[in-house]
């Protein structure tokens, strides 16, 4: 191999081998709604909640991965575990469901 | 209940009725906000001592949460703003519907009570969420309160939503 392509094969194996670095996204609770800033979430991220109502709200994973209970001004982190499809739904509001797609 | 809200709605939006009362101030707005959540905490406390389904329950812990958190919020900023919620006819009016509802209801168990409860808090939600939109909102001069109000509207949309649900699946 020329060193030219030595020098771009050593470049491509520590661009491969970089670390990934963990995100934290913002979920607001706010008028009854999940809303969440980001558009892309990975394993390894963090959910940070805010709940900015005035009562109690959850959120909580349909398949059993997390269940947060935040009070009116509360926050509380959720680490994100598993790739896949998250229904996160309010325990209290039968109404308030968001999707997290964890890539 | 619904009938004398309903009618008290219509003169307060109507401009052709000579004799309609004057649009509701901002101390009567705050009566009548506060008013409509005690009152659902009254009925959910009817409620948290007569049903036994958990579906029901869970609702009624909902409303009796939600709508107390809501007035505490409400009493801080009219504290706040040192307006002192002025009694009118609407909450006059909401009072005695309420009370004739509960009369009626507390001679009703089991799946007679469950019933009537949700369907009753899906009339309610919706004239009071009615209400909200034509009148309080459009009418509250102060900015602190719209804000609060709206938000009241939202959480209230929810649990009219919730309600509904329940009555769709409690129709005998």
């Amino acid at each position: 191999m020329r060193q030219g392509g030595r020098l771009r094969l050593v470049a491509l194996l520590a661009w491969l081998a970089a670390p990934v670095y963990a995100e934290t996204h913002v979920v607001t609770i706010d008028r009854m709604s999940y809303h969440l800033s980001a558009s892309e979430v990975r394993v390894g991220d963090t959910i940070k909640w805010i709940n900015k109502d005035p009562v109690l709200h959850t959120a909580t994973s349909d398949a059993g991965d997390f269940d947060v209970i935040l009070g009116a001004g509360e926050t509380a982190r959720t680490a994100l575990t598993s790739a896949g499809r998250l229904d996160v739904i309010c325990s209290y509001h039968p109404g308030m469901r968001m999707v997290l797609v964890v890539n | 209940m619904t009938r004398t809200l309903a009618l008290l709605i219509l003169l307060l939006t109507s401009n052709a009725w000579a004799a309609a009362p004057a649009a509701p101030d901002d101390a009567q707005i705050a009566h009548i906000a506060y008013t409509a959540g005690q009152l659902d905490i009254d009925a959910a406390r009817q409620a948290l001592d007569k049903t036994t389904d958990p579906a029901v329950r869970a609702f009624a812990q909902t409303m009796l949460r939600d709508h107390t958190a809501v007035n505490e919020q409400a009493m801080a900023l009219l504290t706040k703003l040192k307006v002192t919620p002025q009694n009118n006819p609407t909450s006059q009016a909401l009072s005695k519907s309420a009370a004739e509802t509960l009369a009626r209801q507390s001679a009703l168990s089991g799946g007679e009570f469950d019933r009537a409860y949700v369907v009753s808090e899906a009339a309610y939600h919706q004239q009071v969420n009615d209400a909200l939109r034509t009148v309080l909102i459009p009418g509250a001069q102060n900015a602190e309160l719209k804000a609060l109000l709206e938000a009241g509207l939202a959480l209230f949309s929810e649990h009219q939503k919730h309600a509904e649900a329940l009555a769709a699946e409690q129709a005998p």
